[in-house]
């Protein structure tokens, strides 16, 4: 069935249809809510939450842009939703930090950790971290999406980048230990 | 191969391609949301038509109280032409024969003609009273004139007639047919209960009878003529309105077609089939715990026989799946380890469980296999899961024995509404902790039931009820957990008060 198809009929809510159309998406979309998360439970729930509003409103999409793209947003929504209300406590820093660069080893760093401590970060952090680095978005954007200042979005991308990658370094470094006494 | 990279980048890179499936809970509780949104509207025409369902027994309640009412006057005319009887007889005993028989009606039906005429005197009395307005009085106290015509006549229980004169005027044209009576004390309590106002309509009756009497009034006067076949039939006619008077009567007394019955069970929970948490463990011991129901039952009698009734229940049910491991999982959420039917609870989410049966493993390495007998030896755990409806029942029974002690069949359906739903973790019948909740069970269901009603009748009023009941349960489950089947058997017991 062709992914026309399949949108037509989920418009026409077939419930065939949604499955089809979950099982197809299910592991991009679940990957965004995993980082957009604090864990997985909670990505989970935004995962369901956003495929129940996928179908619901389906039939808002036009066919103009990438249908996957408008299903992200609405992921990416979801978790906005769920997060963006939650304080967090800021600590604004105007100025501009250089992009932090970490030295790393091809495959060295497993998806798994690199998941784990974006899922670590505050909810702030971890979302703009995430809009900025992974999905794009400019900072003017962000600012707009989660009602903040842009310069509170540079910041705490800033912060953000900054403790993934003493995570990072953390992690190498242990590994390290790990291998010269294995 | 070592490199600089910003961080930006690795992760850019990294996730470029990451898909991970979630676990098939997600789906589940997506569809129970989109079941949930269609079905909206078929539980809520079900509530709907339930209140319809109420409103329209209360209707039919309120039209048999009336109908019931109006036939409440119907007999109780007969049943005091009834009463009369007996004493019209006892004049006629007395007359005929001097002996005062109350209770051999049958007898009398050598019964002579003052009978006959005081029947008759009867049956016009009430028929010309109902020209009146209030006929039940009048019939009484047409028949307590009449009873006190008769009587009084013999000797002087005038004195407790004051008043009566006409009645005492018509004696001597009574008594002329009758010889002598002794049965004065009947009547005499007969016309002590009415009231004033009846001995007025006395006189007035005793007046028409002796108009009646003495204008010879045809009817009277053919009986008088044709005594003995009119007596035969008198006689007939007679018994005949006694028995159907005393069978009014039973009629009555079994339409109390209303009654309210306290009842309580212990239920036991078991399933033809399948888990109701995870198909991993469909092939595992369970054991059906026995439980408590308990709820008002009203039901109403359409016929002798057949009665519906409704009411509500709680119902608590539950049973536990053994042969279950547990091992604190140190990551929390492995996807892998989670049972997508459980909601779990915040703090159990690091629980995680294994089926230790390892036939329902069959394709276990051997050296798991070693591995999960040991957990077996280990631990004697168990997955309890605890649920709780609010019963509405629709259920017909028909009765095959309506006795003493009856017996019924019983068939019809319960609405099931969900209030409770846990799911425990036990070690050696021990409760560990609570999981979490089944995110599988639908928050209304409906099951078939079947049954059979014994019933001992203490009085008509009062009856002692068991019933035998087998309710299998239609969509508890949604169909997301594999193929379970429960159901559940309840002995039902009660005391009936019927109205």
């Amino acid at each position: 069935m062709s992914l026309e198809q399949l949108i037509t009929d989920c418009k026409r809510q077939k419930s065939k249809a949604q499955e089809a159309l979950y099982r197809q998406f299910a592991g991009t979309l679940f990957s965004v809510a995993l980082k957009y998360a604090r864990n997985y439970s909670e990505a989970e729930d935004i995962l369901q939450e956003s495929f129940i509003i996928i179908f619901q409103k389906v039939g808002q999409f036009k066919s103009k842009g990438s249908f996957e793209g408008w299903l992200k947003r609405i992921v990416i929504n979801s978790a906005l939703q769920r997060y963006r209300k939650q304080a967090v406590f800021e600590i604004i820093n105007e100025e501009n930090i250089e992009e932090a660069d970490v030295e790393v080893d091809d495959d060295e760093i497993p998806l798994n950790f690199l998941l784990q401590i974006v899922q670590e970060l505050p909810d702030r952090y971890r979302l703009v971290f995430n809009l900025y680095a992974l999905d794009g978005y400019s900072h003017k954007e962000i600012s707009k999406m989660l009602e903040i200042k842009e310069g509170t979005s540079k910041s705490n991308l800033a912060r953000a980048r900054m403790i993934l990658k003493e995570k990072v370094v953390d992690f190498q470094s242990n590994a390290h230990i790990q291998a010269s006494t294995r | 191969m070592k490199e600089k990279k910003k961080i930006d980048r690795l992760y850019q890179e990294k996730f470029k391609d990451f898909t991970i499936e979630p676990s098939e809970n997600v789906w589940a509780g997506i569809a129970a949301q989109q079941n949930k949104q269609k079905k909206r509207i078929i539980p809520l025409w079900f509530q709907l038509s339930g209140a319809a369902a109420v409103l329209i027994l209360l209707l039919l309640a309120g039209t048999f109280w009336f109908k019931t009412e109006n036939k409440i006057n119907t007999p109780q005319l007969v049943n005091q032409e009834e009463n009369i009887t007996p004493d019209s007889i006892q004049k006629d005993g007395s007359e005929g024969y001097a002996t005062t028989n109350p209770e051999s009606r049958d007898t009398k039906k050598v019964a002579t003609s003052t009978e006959s005429n005081s029947v008759k005197a009867n049956e016009k009395y009430s028929v010309e009273k109902d020209e009146r307005i209030n006929t039940e009085n009048e019939s009484t106290s047409a028949k307590s004139a009449v009873v006190n015509n008769n009587q009084g006549f013999p000797r002087n229980s005038s004195v407790v007639k004051t008043g009566n004169l006409e009645g005492s005027e018509n004696t001597p044209v009574v008594n002329s047919k009758t010889t002598a009576s002794n049965t004065s004390t009947k009547p005499n309590e007969a016309l002590t209960n009415t009231n004033i106002s009846r001995k007025d309509d006395a006189v007035e009756s005793a007046v028409v009878q002796n108009k009646s009497e003495s204008s010879k009034s045809t009817k009277n006067q053919a009986l008088e003529d044709i005594d003995p076949d009119a007596l035969q039939k008198l006689a007939n006619k007679k018994t005949n309105t006694a028995v159907s008077a005393t069978e009014d009567n039973t009629n009555d007394a079994r339409f109390t077609r209303w009654g309210i019955t306290p009842m309580v069970a212990p239920v036991y929970y078991d399933s033809f089939s399948g888990s109701g948490i995870s198909e991993q463990f469909s092939d595992n011991n369970k054991k059906a715990d026995v439980n408590l129901s308990y709820g008002v039952q009203v039901s109403y009698a359409v016929t002798n026989r057949l009665t519906v009734r409704s009411g509500i229940n709680k119902v608590d049910l539950g049973y536990t799946t053994e042969q279950i491991g547990f091992t604190p999982s140190i990551s929390a959420r492995n996807p892998t380890a989670m049972i997508s039917s459980i909601d779990y609870n915040e703090n159990s989410q690091i629980i995680q469980l294994d089926n230790n049966n390892i036939q329902g493993l069959p394709n276990l390495p051997s050296n798991q296999t070693e591995f999960a007998t040991n957990i077996v030896s280990q631990k004697n755990t168990s997955l309890r899961q605890d649920l709780g409806y609010i019963e509405i029942p629709i259920e017909a029974e028909y009765a095959l024995i309506n006795k003493k002690v009856g017996l019924q069949l019983i068939g019809g359906i319960s609405s099931l509404f969900l209030n409770k739903n846990s799911i425990f973790l036990e070690e050696e019948g021990n409760l560990v902790s609570e999981l979490g909740k089944s995110n599988s069970l639908n928050n209304t269901s409906f099951s078939t039931n079947v049954g059979l009603g014994i019933d001992y009748k203490f009085t008509d009023k009062v009856q002692f009820k068991l019933e035998p009941m087998f309710k299998y349960q239609l969509n508890a489950y949604t169909k997301s957990v594999s193929d379970f089947k429960p159901y559940y058997l309840g002995l039902y017991t009660g005391v009936s008060f019927r109205f």
